[in-house]
């Protein structure tokens, strides 16, 4: 009995020290991402082509970094839908549509922080 | 990931009040908190199995958890008499003494043609004859009778009897026991000689052999 008890203890003291640290890497690299948005979207402000492709090409090596952390952690709809959306932002940097890339943008930041916000054990997320 | 189990918390906390209210009639076999746990992880288990968008450390943290929970509750019900009369409920009578508590049958919501087809079960059709009938913590109905109208045993007699012990299985499904063998100082030897007193000559065609503690050896051929 004593040796259950301590076994179901320490398996207790482990899923919520993996919890904690699953829900930190979720928020740090969500705000990761979204300070690559904000740098392509200064970058698009300014009419900078040039460098904001460069910011793009970084934003991309970094959401595929973060997408391979959150699939196993995260409700997979969620990061196909993150995916796509930073995919087409990509790719309207590229083809140079300031409108349009902007509008993409916006849209995958409110959604990455939506997810970051999703996570956080509040009131509101647990019910 | 904390929401998946501050809600697995809340909703093992929900089940289990929910089944204490809804009382032992629901229960059937299982106690409230064995219950909970059971439809929690059958569930848990389940919806991720068909839907593949559901990481599945979301639906394993909560199996660990609950089945943290559910050795926590266990262990403090064997500490605790306080705890497991309030996680599991306690004992009511619903017959003493050969009346009916009506009281409690209306607390347990059982009526009296449930009882009596309880009663019929156990072999009782006369509610007279049961000097006492408990609903138990995990919903069954146990009856004690009146001691003129119970079985009579041995001791009422005054007959001795032998010790009985539990018959061991020598051969199951054409195989050869060695362990129940070595435990009650017989070999496999021995085993062929009995057998073969019988005509079996090879072992393999025994379907089951067992042997009680007064060493009467007991055999079936395929």
């Amino acid at each position: 009995m004593k040796k259950i008890t301590i076994g179901v203890t320490i398996l207790l003291i482990i899923i919520f020290i993996s919890s904690f640290y699953g829900y930190s890497v979720i928020i740090n690299t969500s705000e990761e991402i979204v300070n690559k948005l904000e740098a392509v979207e200064y970058s698009l402000n300014k009419k900078d082509w040039v460098e904001a492709q460069l910011r793009a090409n970084k934003l991309n090596k970094e959401w595929e970094r973060v997408k391979r952390i959150w699939t196993p952690l995260m409700d997979h709809t969620e990061v196909d839908r993150t995916d796509i959306l930073i995919a087409r932002s990509i790719k309207l940097v590229q083809l140079e549509s300031q409108v349009k890339s902007l509008e993409k943008i916006a849209a995958a930041k409110v959604m990455i922080k939506n997810i970051g916000e999703g996570q956080k054990p509040n009131i509101q997320n647990i019910f | 990931m904390f929401i998946v189990i501050v809600r697995t918390l809340i909703l093992y906390s929900v089940v289990l009040v929910t089944f204490r209210i809804m009382g032992k009639r629901q229960i059937g076999e299982l106690q409230p908190f064995e219950l909970a746990i059971t439809i929690m992880i059958s569930a848990l288990a389940a919806i991720p199995m068909e839907d593949t968008s559901i990481p599945l450390i979301n639906s394993l943290i909560p199996i660990f958890l609950l089945q943290s929970l559910q050795i926590y509750i266990a262990v403090i019900n064997t500490k605790s008499n306080t705890a497991r009369s309030i996680i599991c409920g306690k004992p009511a009578i619903l017959i003493e003494n050969g009346l009916v508590n009506i009281i409690k049958m209306k607390k347990h919501r059982i009526n009296v043609h449930e009882l009596l087809e309880e009663l019929r079960i156990k072999g009782y059709p006369n509610i007279a004859d049961v000097e006492l009938a408990f609903i138990e913590t995990n919903g069954k109905i146990s009856v004690i009778p009146k001691s003129q109208k119970r079985a009579v045993n041995p001791e009422d007699l005054n007959i001795n009897t032998n010790y009985e012990g539990v018959p061991h299985s020598l051969i199951v499904d054409g195989k050869v026991y060695h362990k129940n063998l070595e435990k009650i100082g017989l070999t496999s030897e021995w085993l062929k000689n009995e057998l073969s007193n019988f005509g079996i000559e090879d072992l393999s065609q025994v379907f089951f052999a067992s042997i009680d503690s007064s060493g009467n050896l007991f055999y079936q051929k395929y």
